[in-house]
């Protein structure tokens, strides 16, 4: 009996170990092609959610006013004009490098370092809990644990010339995994701690008086105020208090249901899904900033099958374009990454014509861009329940003795 | 086919990480009193209590006056990105109410003085006036307010640039 426990419990720490770490590296498909894009497309989001950073305006912000932020309070405190002058354009020239693909390493470490600190320097202002992804741990990850420059890169193309082994789009190896799993830790933990949060006996969320009524009509007096749309239908969560006691329900067991997404697969988009709608819907009509959380969802999605099947239809499209691109050294694309850098910053601090671009003439702004997320949302929500119930439905067939067996 | 057995720099990866995430989720749990912890931070969003709107809503706006004669009104609500609706509004509150303490209205104005340099570039802005409206609200109205119609619209004071404020 001792002998046969023994080794049972010396087992223990280790699986404690190696099962989350087995969790970390487990299978993502597309790994390495979905951080690629992903990057691609976090450089874009990070340089839209620049576009209403006036950072000189924290130089002479009244002192009295400040909140202490742990990093900014202590680490750094009272930095020269320039640096305030000087901290949105060179972040936004190392953010076009990133995007390029060019040191990758070293512009993700730049975007860490300098866009944590004005974010930092920020949070003395006001404390905004949805750029820590962002401006945080996302390049903290990318650059502690994983590579995003293993494709669709400059420095990708540079290595493949170099004779160095390429990286395909499918390869989910360690350093593409680990990212991804360990921002999608830090979801789960935010939106877990929420819920318990809203369940405490001292919190109010279940004890007040008809939290989302009150708040529906609050945010409807905001969003007139702003110029926002503005939630119809003001009577429902006043004249139907089981449905308001439902909402608050849902949303307490919809934030503690994101542990689902350590399990993976159908659950993992269901829950995803319900997040975007959820995060539309809140900042369509109940004026939620909460706009800068929308990029770590991308991080989850395969963007790289997205693109075989984009590429699969525009492929002859974009054939010149890549020959043309194919045609150019090494050397060549380099300057031109480095002189578009130092342009963009440029444009950035002395003309709005960076910022135009990047809204696209300011049609997408902090609201509108959840117009398109919420329809995509419901559809993928759609598409999920019925491959779901389908699962549920063919599992059930299966289980189901046949004719033949039993007879 | 793809390699996913961890090498030597990939088991060097796993353990940052961990020990990152560790350090992480722990300094996510710990209050520091009057600390911000960004980004050590969790999400304790909805955690306030929300009353019935009262019969009116107030706003704070700051008007800026072209060389031209001409007036920009600006949003103070949207000085600071995402949401950080609280600090604009309260410079002008101590620009224009706090008269008890001369150098923190001082500073205050300064700060002004730069939101016009930064959202009004190219343009010469000589003084800027600070406005207070109200308006009556039926929360449950289409649309809950007339934004164009408010009830009280008034000033609170002006200041030209590089001068003390005016009442």
């Amino acid at each position: 009996m001792k002998s046969a426990r023994g080794p049972a419990i010396s087992r223990i720490p280790q699986n404690l170990i190696r099962r989350p770490v087995a969790w970390l590296t487990g299978h993502e498909a597309n790994a390495a092609g979905r951080l690629g894009l992903f990057r691609i497309v976090y450089c874009v989001f990070y340089l839209f959610l620049l576009i209403e950073y006036h950072a000189p305006l924290l130089y002479d912000f009244p002192r009295f006013l400040q909140r202490r932020s742990v990093f900014a309070g202590r680490w750094l405190v009272d930095p020269p004009w320039i640096f305030y002058e000087l901290i949105v354009p060179c972040l936004v020239a190392s953010l076009v490098l990133l995007l390029i693909g060019l040191w990758t390493r070293v512009m993700t470490a730049v975007v860490l370092v300098v866009g944590g600190l004005l974010e930092a320097h920020l949070s003395g202002v006001d404390m905004e809990r949805a750029t820590a992804f962002v401006m945080a741990y996302i390049p903290l990850f990318m650059l502690i644990g994983g590579d995003w420059s293993a494709t669709y890169s400059l420095d990708a193309r540079r290595r493949q010339r170099g004779s160095q082994l390429g990286v395909g789009p499918a390869d989910s190896g360690p350093r593409f995994v680990l990212p991804i799993r360990a921002v999608m830790v830090m979801l789960i933990f935010g939106f877990f701690t929420a819920a318990l949060y809203k369940a405490l006996p001292s919190a109010p969320w279940f004890t007040q008086d008809n939290l989302f009524g009150h708040l529906t009509l609050q945010r409807r007096v905001r969003n007139t105020l702003d110029g926002n749309p503005i939630m119809p239908l003001p009577w429902l969560f006043m004249d139907y208090p089981l449905l308001e006691i439902g909402m608050r329900w849902f949303v307490v067991i919809f934030e503690a249901a994101f542990l689902l997404l350590l399990v993976g697969g159908r659950m993992r988009a269901l829950i995803l899904s319900i997040a975007l709608i959820f995060h539309a819907i809140n900042g369509i009509w109940l004026g939620v900033s909460f706009t800068p959380i929308l990029i770590v969802y991308l991080l989850f999605i395969d963007l790289e099958a997205w693109r075989a099947r984009a590429a699969a239809v525009l492929a002859p499209l974009f054939k010149p374009i890549r020959s043309v691109f194919d045609s150019i050294n090494n050397t060549m694309l380099v300057i031109g990454a480095l002189l578009l850098a130092l342009i963009t910053g440029l444009l950035w601090e002395y003309t709005r014509l960076p910022q135009s671009v990047v809204s696209l003439g300011g049609l997408v702004n902090m609201v509108t861009i959840w117009y398109p997320v919420l329809p995509i949302a419901l559809l993928w929500f759609a598409f999920v329940v019925i491959d779901l119930l389908r699962s549920l439905i063919g599992r059930g067939q299966a289980g189901k003795p046949t004719q033949a067996t039993t007879s | 086919m793809s390699d996913t057995t961890p090498n030597k720099a990939d088991r060097f990866r796993i353990r940052a990480t961990a020990v990152v995430l560790v350090v992480l989720l722990i300094g996510s749990i710990w209050k520091g009193e009057g600390i911000d912890h960004w980004p050590l931070t969790t999400f304790p969003m909805y955690t306030q209590v929300y009353e019935y709107p009262p019969e009116t809503a107030e706003r704070l706006f700051l008007v800026m006056v072209l060389v031209n004669g001409d007036e920009i009104e600006i949003d103070p609500r949207r000085i600071f990105p995402h949401g950080r609706f609280k600090a604009g509004e309260a410079m002008i509150e101590v620009s224009f109410f706090l008269v008890d303490k001369p150098n923190a209205r001082e500073q205050s104005k300064r700060t002004l003085e730069r939101v016009a340099e930064e959202l009004l570039p190219g343009r010469e802005v000589v003084a800027i006036e600070g406005r207070r409206r109200v308006w009556d609200v039926d929360p449950m109205g289409n649309p809950p307010l007339e934004l164009n119609r408010p009830r009280i619209d008034e000033s609170l004071g002006r200041f030209e640039i590089g001068k003390g404020a005016s009442h």
